[in-house]
């Protein structure tokens, strides 16, 4: 076999939003690589790209969106080519995306175990059903639920916060995909249950060796969790480095923004992100740098035209300015 | 049930409304349907080609023809006259107990919605009792007392609409209350009257010309009914039930009285909802209305 | 969630009293006679006398009442004025024809309102969509005996389809069935064309909501998405509405029959209507207030047990 194809590739990804007849890009050219077994971070502020990003990856986009350019693959196989029923296949079964809200995300009118089988029925519709119960069970104890048997009896409703975190996880492991996608799993919990789920999901990488997109806009989680972390601004990767390198000594201005931004990894970025003005929105037609408006480094070069992104070693940084600042 | 709240603030209608609702077809077919229906209620006598009363034993149950327009019934009378008196009963009965309607559930919803406490609940209470009969039934009762009432017919229908109008305006009410403004003023000195007239009553005009064009035609299908049942408007007044009722008897010598008439009252109602609905588009206003 | 229940059968207990009271004072509310009321002017002298006996018009106004609310407590309606049969007795004959009638109606606007809601959501303002909310919107609005007349008369007198008219019976029973079809759809038309409405709505709301989203994330196939997920959170709003549904039919099926020459209580009421026969106009009104009323309660209920977020609500 040739060179092992990456977990995920992402390779010049565009995603324009059809808003009341007219286009709005909220994805421009973005291309990343996540390896077997490796934990991406991607990060940012709201309204970035990291959750269109990360639907985009299994080929769920809100209605509005389409792919405007590029493309992605997983495990080589070009996501975007999958017919009907392949695609139904690939979602949870190659790649399974836990969602951010665990209240919104359970239906309210079925019970766990239903919904659980509801899935399991449609991948395996061979599968018996003591088979299907029996698997529903293990995954529900592996995601730290104590009492598996009366989660699955439950609704929703009945269930905490963390609880329904740790089923929606159960969701997404519940087929045994090689790769997760985790949109801002831990954004809705207290602390003591982030930290749970962040070990979770940390032994399930040690132990089954997936590959997970960790979309995050708390640093903290990223730094404990990643091992490379991919900055987003306005649609575009602005840099990617190793985790230890990016919080050691980030190199784009906005990143250095970011990270000033919190004094400690222990508290939540978005308490604390003071970065003076705002992102350009979607609408904006930005001719430079999308971040120079924001830049206290800004120069005339910058303006100019967009820069593009440099390889520094196995680290990338789009930004004119990146030897000054090294 | 029937929740309406007034989404931006107070808009009363101007002279704009009506371009306005003319701008889509089901807004052009529902004014021009009640444009019609009120031209020929009003002119009645003066434009029928006949006497909507007048027998043509020779000419019984026919067709349409160049004489008789929409042919002709059991009696030999024209359809045409008839169905265009029917229009200006069916108006005449359904505008004063709509009207009825909307003054009295004005006044309640006032009430409940204003006072709040302990007449709030006994209005509620009693919307919620009227509404616990079907209007057809209700009037069934009290009509097959009052037998040929017209005024029986008016007041029944009229009570029957009472509570949707009321609930509309108790909620009107209650989401103007709570506005800081009107706290303010309130704490300035301002009257009742003064609060009710230039707050409250501008917001719960715009649902109330809704629900008003709603349910002018569910009058209209009740008071025919109602007719065809023989309770209240009489044979040989044409009122469309009376001329349903005439057709029905002899629907197998001839089909074009059930036919015509019923297209009269299909037309009006659809033309009412119509213009309803297009209203309630226009004037923003949300109806979460179940009939 | 017990209290719940019987603060609602408590409610559901006074308003059917609150009718009875009304129904057995309504001849004095009027104003006139009361026997000219009923019987009108030119009324046969003996048959008058006959009627302020079996009224009970002798009695004060509050034994009136006490004897007829005791009345019905034990089933007993009166007795019609001029066969002196019991009034129960001829409702209970004529009830489950109208149940029977009101019942398929529903069931089959249910069936014709799902399809078309599910078609209006997947795509909505579509050319589609729109054209299905005019027409439920157009059948909404005509009155249910407009449309009854219109089938009949499409098919009788031009198709000579079907056994349009008269009721069949109930010991053949596709005879029966045959006769039902064209009173049935015509009272289910409006409510399909409500229901469809409201189902889709409901539905566009679900559809939207992150969960639908999730289950497209794993895999969950659309018609799935569309027929068993998003149709079973809008189902609620429908069993809400089932009691409202189920009285207005009720009411509207007095017509029905009349046009299809079916028996039951509409038939029952109109014919006592023309022949001036109070207590049988009295006791159907009460019989349609108090299963208006039941089926209210039945349909609140239920929806408690089926949507397990009011559940959610009483639990707190």
């Amino acid at each position: 076999m040739a060179a092992a194809e990456p977990a995920v590739r992402i390779s010049d990804l565009s995603v324009t939003y059809r808003i009341d007849g007219r286009p709005r890009t909220a994805l421009h050219g973005v291309s990343l690589t996540v390896a077997d077994g490796e934990i991406l971070g991607i990060v940012g502020e709201s309204g970035c790209g990291k959750s269109t990003l990360a639907g985009a990856v299994l080929r769920l986009l809100p209605p509005g969106g389409a792919v405007s350019g590029g493309g992605v693959t997983v495990a080589g196989d070009d996501v975007y080519a999958l017919g009907g029923d392949a695609l139904r296949r690939f979602r949870g079964g190659r790649a399974a995306m836990i969602f951010q809200d665990p209240f919104t995300s359970l239906n309210p009118s079925f019970t766990v175990g239903w919904q659980l089988g509801l899935v399991q029925r449609v991948h395996d519709p061979g599968a018996s059903r003591a088979r299907r119960r029996s698997r529903a069970l293990d995954v529900l104890g592996e995601v730290g639920l104590p009492d598996p048997a009366a989660v699955l009896r439950a609704y929703p409703y009945q269930l905490s916060g963390g609880q329904r975190q740790r089923v929606m996880i159960a969701f997404a492991l519940l087929l045994r995909p090689p790769v997760l996608i985790a949109d801002e799993p831990t954004s809705a919990l207290d602390v003591t249950t982030q930290a749970q789920i962040l070990a979770l999901l940390r032994r399930l990488r040690d132990e089954h060796g997936t590959t997970i997109l960790f979309v995050s806009h708390d640093l903290g989680s990223v730094a404990r969790l990643c091992d490379r972390v991919a900055v987003m601004y306005a649609g575009r990767v602005v840099e990617t480095a190793d985790v230890a390198e990016l919080f050691a000594a980030p190199k784009h201005p906005y990143t250095r923004a970011l990270l000033g931004a919190v004094p400690s990894w222990r508290r939540r970025a978005e308490e604390l992100v003071t970065i003076p003005g705002r992102p350009p929105g979607l609408t904006a037609r930005v001719d430079g740098c999308a971040f120079a408006a924001r830049c206290p480094h800004a120069g005339p070069a910058c303006v100019a035209a967009e820069p593009p992104l440099v390889r520094l070693g196995d680290r990338t940084v789009r930004c004119v300015l990146h030897e000054e600042t090294a | 049930m029937t929740a309406i709240a007034v989404r931006r603030g107070v808009r009363v209608p101007g002279f704009g409304l009506l371009r306005r609702v003319a701008a889509t077809p089901s807004g052009v077919f529902g004014l021009a349907v009640v444009v019609l229906l009120l031209v020929v209620a009003v002119l009645g006598p003066a434009i029928t080609p006949h006497d909507p009363n007048r027998l043509d034993i020779d000419h019984r149950l026919e067709g349409p023809s160049t004489t008789y327009w929409l042919g002709t019934d059991n009696l030999g009378r024209d359809l045409l006259s008839r169905l265009m008196m029917g229009a200006r009963i069916a108006l005449e009965i359904a505008v004063p107990a709509v009207a009825i309607g909307v003054v009295a559930g004005l006044l309640l919803g006032l009430a409940a919605g204003y006072l709040g406490g302990r007449t709030d609940t006994v209005v509620v209470t009693v919307l919620d009792a009227i509404q616990s009969f079907p209007a057809v039934v209700l009037a069934l009762a009290v009509l097959s007392l009052l037998g040929n009432s017209r005024t029986g017919v008016v007041l029944v229908i009229a009570a029957a609409f009472v509570p949707s109008f009321g609930r509309v305006t108790r909620a009107s009410v209650q989401s103007v209350g709570r506005r800081p403004f009107v706290d303010a003023e309130r704490n300035l000195g301002a009257g009742t009257t003064r609060i009710v007239g230039v707050h409250v009553l501008p917001n719960v005009v715009s649902p109330l010309i809704v629900l008003t064009a709603m349910n002018l035609p569910s009058a209209v299908a009740v008071e025919s009914g109602l007719a065809f049942l023989g309770l209240g408007v009489q044979p040989p007044t044409p009122d469309w039930g009376v001329v349903l009722s005439d057709g029905f008897d002899r629907i197998r010598d001839s089909p074009w009285p059930v036919l015509f008439t019923c297209a009269a009252l299909a037309i009006t109602t659809l033309g009412f909802t119509f213009l309803g609905e297009r209203l309630r588009d226009v004037l923003d206003v949300r109806t979460g209305e179940v009939r | 969630m017990l209290g719940y229940v019987a603060r609602r059968v408590g409610v559901a207990l006074v308003v059917v009293l609150l009718v009875l009271i009304f129904l057995s004072v309504l001849v004095h509310l009027l104003p006139g006679n009361p026997v000219t009321l009923m019987l009108g002017p030119r009324a046969d002298p003996a048959l008058a006398a006959d009627a302020r006996r079996q009224m009970d018009l002798d009695s004060s106004v509050p034994a009136q009442v006490w004897h007829f609310v005791s009345g019905v407590a034990r089933g007993d309606l009166g007795q019609d004025f001029l066969t002196k049969r019991p009034v129960a007795g001829l409702i209970g004959a004529a009830l489950p024809h109208t149940l029977i009638l009101a019942g398929v109606s529903l069931v089959l606007a249910v069936l014709i309102a799902i399809p078309l809601a599910v078609v209006s959501a997947a795509r909505p303002g579509s050319a589609l969509d729109r054209f299905l909310g005019t027409v439920s919107v157009g059948v909404i609005s005509i009155p249910s005996y407009v449309i009854g007349m219109l089938l009949l008369l499409l098919a009788t007198v031009w198709l000579g389809w079907l056994p349009a008219i008269g009721t069949g019976s109930l010991a053949d029973p596709g005879d029966y069935l045959a006769h039902l079809v064209l009173p049935a759809l015509s009272l289910a038309l409006i409510w399909a064309g409500y229901l469809a409405r409201l189902l889709r709505s409901s539905m566009l709301e679900v559809l939207g909501e992150n969960h639908v989203r999730a289950a497209r994330a794993y895999g969950v196939p659309e018609w799935r998405i569309y027929y068993q997920l998003a149709l079973r959170n809008a189902i609620p709003g429908v069993v809400a509405l089932i009691g409202v549904a189920l009285g207005d039919l009720m009411g509207s099926a007095i017509f029905i029959e009349v046009i299809f020459t079916r028996n039951g209580l509409g038939t029952l009421l109109y014919n006592a209507i023309t022949e001036r026969d109070y207590p049988i106009v009295r006791g159907g009104v009460v019989v349609i207030a108090v299963l208006f009323v039941l089926a209210n309660l039945i349909a609140d209920l239920a929806n408690r047990v089926i949507d397990p977020r009011l559940r959610e609500e009483v639990a707190r």
